[in-house]
């Protein structure tokens, strides 16, 4: 009884690091380079998407700093691997520190201003983020970014240099930052955050600090985002303000959004979304862009809660109709044997 | 130099108040933050382009802009954004769809590169200390035409109070007998046809490519949330401001830096008075 209701509370968790260890082996069904390559990708988004949907679905915030956010734990990683020559685990905690900063000073507007005109300010932030990566040439290379190369590091046994073992690299990340969110999501501080973002008022009469709780959250949001933005520098090897700018955190949002903000994996179904389907109809990228406009138009039209509520939604409609379907036949044989009864 | 810097900041300015004066209406009526609205002036722009080079008259490109650009903002109210006016954070992401949706469109059919155009009026006087650029004081007095005729319709017509009245409580304004969704449809289209005319006057500045839009977009909200969101007087003096100072720090300091003066003066206005200089809606919530 007891072991069996500790299996049942521990079951997502599990369920997390079954789906983890699933996307780890990708590997050994010997996909092509490319594949490969483009399912790092997915991953790395996959991370900072997540972080984006725990704000956006819990906390109910939005940010278009995120890209931001993400690009300057991206060249905090590379300019500390380029200028002070250190390694991707010296360089991981700096990058993730740097993100949560800059993800609580993006908060701090908040405590000033509401609604549109918030979300318009951190879209202001990453803006003059962007002029700052662009402009100060001696720290961040300007326009012409910077190259680095893992060269023969080894994390966790993993060479980085290896596409397929850097994949796996990215994969433990997501099951890590994964298991996390799940824990904060379930825990009371989740709580305090969904009652927040149904009604703050109400939070504040109820001795919630709702202004700390946020650029907390905002923090943790931040600090997913530096660490994706490390994963990517060393996935692409190269980084510019062009990577980061409000496309990419349009991106971000369609992800999110795309997979359902509200589910632990919904970014990362997004992102499987976003990177696998042009390649799969063979798309040219401007109409790829087209194409995705509309879809996140569609989407939030049609299903806002993502495609996972559909997969949801599709369910509960066939439950619905298996049910309706057997109360028919019960009553059809009823009113059967009702007739008969009335027969004889 | 300095009073030559006040003056290119003035026919900068006027665009981004004839912007931010579309931005604040459809925002005024319905609510919605249209981000659309750089890629907005943008097609305004390369409409503007493709008629002049056919027909070789400018009247009849900022004319077809103007049009064009009622015609589009007629299409995404019906289309979209009518869907959205119960929540209006929903139309704010839809419109960030609609800028990857009218930037690519844009990109396939007159491709990335510049296209560049000549101006109507060529030439400048020159009064010594200022140089005025001819085509620059026809820019303003448009802009100000326009500026003026919304003032008239928004504050001395029955229409005008229509607006104003749906701005104020839209439910009330309803009971009244007023059409809420057809004074919505207007706003829409009106603030499209301004960025129509807006997107001309950025033709005439020389060049244009797909990309021009996100820079308008920014400062048009930047005057916007400024000046206030929903009020036109505001958006106006606001926009002025914002070309005026740009001017001076792009002549006196770093003009690379233009960006990041524009946005960080805009963060620290709003910081101070959240709901901008002029006071203005609060803004929907999440």
């Amino acid at each position: 009884m007891n072991g069996n209701s500790a299996v049942q509370r521990f079951l997502p968790h599990l369920g997390v690091l079954l789906v983890g260890v699933i996307i780890f082996l990708l590997p050994n069904i010997g996909p092509t380079g490319k594949v490969l390559s483009l399912a790092t990708t997915t991953v790395i988004f996959a991370v900072g998407g997540a972080g984006l949907g725990f704000l956006w679905g819990q906390a109910g915030q939005l940010t278009l700093a995120h890209a931001a956010v993400f690009g300057l734990g991206a060249y905090t990683a590379a300019i500390c691997g380029k200028m002070l020559g250190t390694t991707f685990v010296e360089a991981l905690p700096l990058s993730i520190l740097v993100g949560a900063i800059s993800g609580g000073l993006v908060a701090l507007p908040s405590l000033r201003t509401k609604g549109h005109y918030f979300v318009i300010l951190t879209f202001a932030i990453g803006e003059v983020l962007a002029v700052i990566e662009q402009r100060w040439d001696s720290l961040t290379g300007g326009a012409n970014g910077i190259l680095i190369t893992a060269g023969r590091q080894t994390v966790l046994g993993f060479t980085l240099m290896r596409r397929a073992e850097y994949y796996q690299l990215t994969v433990i990340f997501l099951t890590v930052v994964s298991l996390l969110l799940l824990i904060l999501t379930r825990s009371r501080w989740g709580t305090i955050l969904r009652g927040m973002r149904e009604n703050a008022d109400l939070a504040a009469s109820l001795g919630v600090n709702i202004a700390k709780q946020r650029l907390i959250a905002f923090a943790i949001a931040g600090a997913i985002a530096g660490l994706a933005g490390q994963l990517y520098v060393y996935q692409v090897q190269f980084i510019a303000p062009s990577s980061f700018t409000t496309q990419t955190s349009i991106m971000f949002l369609l992800v999110t959004l795309l997979g359902g903000k509200a589910y632990l994996f919904g970014p990362a179904v997004g992102a499987l979304a976003y990177f696998f389907l042009p390649e799969l109809f063979g798309l040219p990228p401007i109409t790829n862009q087209i194409a995705f406009g509309a879809l996140l138009v569609l989407m939030i039209l049609l299903a806002p809660e993502g495609l996972l509520s559909v997969i949801g939604r599709t369910r509960r409609f066939f439950s619905r109709m298996r049910t309706r379907s057997r109360m028919t036949h019960e009553l059809e044989a009823r009113e059967a044997a009702a007739e008969k009864g009335g027969q004889s | 130099m300095f009073a030559q810097q006040v003056y290119n900041g003035v026919a900068l300015g006027a665009v981004y108040a004839l912007i931010a004066v579309g931005i604040t209406l459809v925002y005024g009526l319905s609510r919605i933050i249209h981000f659309a609205v750089g890629e907005l002036v943008m097609f305004g722009s390369f409409i503007a382009w493709e008629v002049q080079n056919a027909t070789g008259s400018w009247t009849l490109g900022i004319i077809a802009a103007t049009l064009a650009l009622a015609v589009a903002g007629f299409l995404t109210e019906r289309g979209v954004f009518r869907f959205t006016l119960s929540a209006p954070m929903t139309g704010f992401i839809v419109s960030l769809g609609l800028i990857l949706v009218f930037q690519g469109l844009a990109i396939e059919i007159w491709s990335a590169n510049p296209h560049y155009a000549q101006p109507p009026l060529r030439g400048a006087w020159d009064f010594g200390s200022v140089v005025v650029i001819k085509q620059t004081v026809l820019n303003i007095g448009i802009v100000v035409a326009m500026l003026a005729i919304s003032y008239y319709i928004l504050m001395r017509t029955r229409f005008g109070k229509a607006l104003r009245a749906v701005s104020d409580d839209s439910q009330a304004a309803a009971l009244m007998g007023i059409p809420v969704r057809l004074v919505i449809m207007a706003a829409f289209i009106a603030g499209s046809a301004l960025a129509g005319v807006a997107g001309w006057i950025i033709l005439t500045n020389g060049s244009i490519t797909p990309f021009v839009g996100a820079n308008y977009l920014l400062r048009g909200f930047a005057v916007a949330l400024i000046g206030g969101l929903g009020n036109i007087q505001g958006a106006a003096l606001a926009g002025l401001g914002l070309g005026v100072l740009e001017s001076l720090a792009a002549g006196y300091i770093a003009p690379g830096w233009n960006d990041a003066y524009v946005f960080a003066g805009m963060i620290a206005i709003l910081l101070w008075r959240p709901t901008g200089l002029a006071g203005g809606g609060e803004g929907a919530h999440l």
